[in-house]
């Protein structure tokens, strides 16, 4: 009895296993199909501009406010404890690096994966179900063409540029606190972040860091959505996937790269 | 005329599996080019899977799929796509690209297919329109319409490149007394009028048999009778009879297969 | 119309970032447009770099003139080898010129300070500094300190 109960947890472990090498095998074939297919539909800059605006556009509001909560608490923490040491004008320094480093890229695709990714999944998912993915499939579009790629595009580029956004309204929160309310000589904390904040290794990096993030989070959207089960129940499912997935892969993904580019530390 | 005249879509030993599980075993039919033909079987059994085999959507286990003398599994990608063009499909639910307005809608295999300038797209979006009777809708969403109207809709989309062979799936469902004998009047005008081939997937006796030419019941994996409505009115065969009178025990049992009534009870779970 | 707003939108959006990233660029991290022009090498030995890292900067009379781009252990004479690299415009150093490790502030980030000799000769590509002021190493100070005040006593 005990012994089939072991063989058949073993049977479990290899059937998720092979479903997950069939997963990422389907996936990356429909991004591959989707990114370098022949044919194409329409007009692919028109369709990603249009995406770009639902993606990109749309979710400014929230990565402008929770960028400048963000560099704002970042900035009254640092003074708190810096101020312990009477280096207070070494907050400009932080709020940046940490901001440019980290929390730009990593809140930002967390938040894009909220906003963006899940309605992305969502919109496929529902196109999915309603046979509208089928139906131009019938008309001789390819669903990959005409839906899937203007929306990996806009994912793309939107990511990169939100972050950007997101450190730059971050920092500008920061310098709020710390000049206008907390009383830090305005000169040494912008001389002191830029005395720190090298571009290449900071901003560069955190970039590299946002345009990976991009990618990864609107890949698993954009499959998630159209992998969904066609049906309510399924595009509900799909939706959480997209979030929790894109999350953790989010977190680890920036250990294995803060690793790779700061690891010399 | 040679056979591949005379049939624009034949499937030829065609079997297909999801899963473990049959749909279809070794089936043959055989579409008549220019008629409408029916195609019904009980709920479940597979006519919706038949029409994404025509269209190529799925990819038969076994068989092949002759559509106007190509066989479809043997195309690549692409030339799928370029044979797509000659057939149009009216979904169940319609299908209308739901960010768009009717017009555009109708419009948008023009436009990715052709290269007419806007004034021509125009006139014809409106002519596909007006045989749909929907001129006057041309700036509603498609949220603002009827279930009828959509499908309406559709179908002028679907004919909107003129296509060879119109498959409709299940046209009827869910369709008020009005809008059902609109659409059974439209499809017969469509084959008779342009000498469309039409594929109607149905379960809906009355309207599938008022139409079709020629009938397909499939079930069970199997077709299970052939013929003009009238033949399969008047069938033998126990099966074709119970769907056509609508008996509901007989071949095909009301009850799902389970062990005996008498064991389940007297089992205690 | 519908279309003009969302690309008028997009473009916005394109253009922001776009200029965030020239903010982060120039008033965040400082980068001069065209400041990064040509550069030489030159090495500097010291017995001590306690705490120096690369990307640290090298400064003459306060001035950022270069960065440290490498450090390492040379072998033969078991000291470390710190790699400046200088802007091609101060390129007139003089061969005698003493390098330090120095601290900002207390607590501070290492630097490299440039004080300037008087040879008439100049450093060149691949030239090395042999004047040089190692790193100051707490440990070493206070041990200095207690000593002292240990021969202090005894001297009492």
């Amino acid at each position: 009895m005990r012994k089939t109960s072991t063989l058949e947890r073993i049977r479990l472990l290899g059937r998720v296993g092979i479903d997950v090498v069939a997963t990422l095998g389907r996936s990356t074939v429909f991004l591959l199909r989707a990114l370098f297919g022949r044919g194409t539909a329409g007009n692919p800059l028109q369709l990603t501009i249009r995406q770009l605006y639902s993606v990109g556009v749309m979710s400014l509001a929230i990565i402008v406010v929770s960028g400048i909560f963000i560099g704002m608490v970042l900035s009254l923490q640092g003074f708190n404890i810096l101020s312990d040491y009477g280096s207070e004008q070494a907050v400009g320094q932080m709020v940046a690096l940490t901001l440019l480093r980290e929390l730009g890229p990593v809140v930002t695709a967390l938040l894009f994966a909220g906003r963006a990714g899940s309605a992305l999944t969502a919109e496929i998912g529902n196109m999915k179900s309603t046979e509208q993915l089928s139906s131009l499939e019938m008309i001789g579009v390819d669903p990959l063409k005409y839906i899937i790629a203007p929306r990996l595009w806009a994912g793309f580029i939107s990511m990169p540029l939100l972050a950007v956004i997101f450190s730059v309204v971050g920092i500008w929160g920061g310098a709020m606190v710390a000049v206008d309310w907390l009383g830090v000589y305005e000169g040494s904390f912008w001389s002191n972040m830029q005395n720190s904040v090298s571009f290449r290794e900071d901003v560069l990096n955190g970039v590299i860091k946002s345009i990976v993030f991009g990618f990864v989070v609107t890949w698993i959207a954009v499959f998630q959505g159209y992998d969904c089960e066609p049906t309510s129940e399924g595009i509900s499912r799909a939706t959480t996937k997209t979030v929790v997935y894109a999350s953790l892969a989010v977190l680890g993904l920036d250990f294995i790269l803060t690793a790779l580019m700061f690891g010399d530390f | 005329m040679s056979a591949e005249q005379q049939y624009a879509v034949e499937l030829k030993n065609l079997s297909f599996q999801r899963g473990e599980r049959d749909i279809f075993k070794d089936i043959e039919i055989r579409i008549p080019r220019g008629k409408v033909t029916g195609i019904m079987g009980p709920s479940g059994c597979g006519k919706t899977t038949l029409l994404r085999l025509i269209g190529a959507q799925l990819r038969p286990s076994k068989g092949e799929v002759w559509v106007n003398g190509l066989n479809l599994p043997s195309l690549s990608r692409s030339e799928l796509f370029d044979m797509r063009k000659q057939m149009g499909v009216l979904f169940q639910s319609g299908a209308l690209f739901t960010d768009l307005d009717v017009f555009e809608n109708v419009a948008f295999p023009l436009r990715v297919h052709t290269r007419l300038p806007d004034e021509m797209i125009r006139d014809i979006v409106l002519m596909k329109l007006q045989a749909v009777g929907l001129r006057g809708a041309l700036e509603l969403m498609p949220d603002e319409l009827s279930g009828g109207m959509k499908r309406r809709v559709a179908l002028a989309r679907a004919i909107a490149l003129d296509p060879q062979i119109l498959m409709y799936d299940e046209p009827f469902v869910g369709q008020d007394p009005i809008a059902m004998g609109v659409l059974v009047r439209l499809i017969r005008l469509l084959s008779d009028a342009l000498g469309i081939t039409s594929i109607v997937v149905s379960h809906d006796l009355a309207e599938t048999a008022s139409i079709a030419d020629y009938i397909y019941l499939v079930g069970d994996t199997k077709v299970l009778g052939q013929g003009t409505p009238d033949e399969l009115m008047n069938s033998d065969d126990p099966r074709v009879r119970q769907f056509m009178q609508g008996i509901p025990d007989g071949p095909v049992p009301f009850h799902f297969p389970a062990a005996d009534f008498r064991d389940d009870l007297l089992g205690g779970r | 119309m519908q279309n003009r707003t969302l690309e008028i939108g997009v473009g916005l959006f394109l253009l922001a970032g776009l200029l965030a990233l020239l903010l982060l660029a120039l008033r965040v991290s400082g980068l001069t447009v065209g400041g990064s022009g040509d550069t030489y090498k030159v090495y500097a030995h010291f017995d001590n770099i306690a705490g120096l890292t690369v990307r640290a900067r090298v400064t003459m009379a306060g001035v950022t003139i270069g960065k440290v781009t490498a450090i390492d252990l040379d072998r033969d004479s078991y000291t470390g080898r710190v790699t400046l690299l200088l802007d091609d415009s101060v390129d007139n150093l003089p061969i005698d010129s003493t390098a330090s490790i120095l601290t900002a502030g207390l607590l501070g980030e290492k630097y490299v300070g440039i004080s300037v000799g008087g040879d008439e000769e100049v450093l060149v590509e691949g030239g090395t500094i042999y004047d040089t002021q190692s790193s100051l190493v707490l440990e070493d100070l206070i041990g200095k300190f207690l000593l002292n005040s240990v021969n202090k006593d005894e001297a009492k």
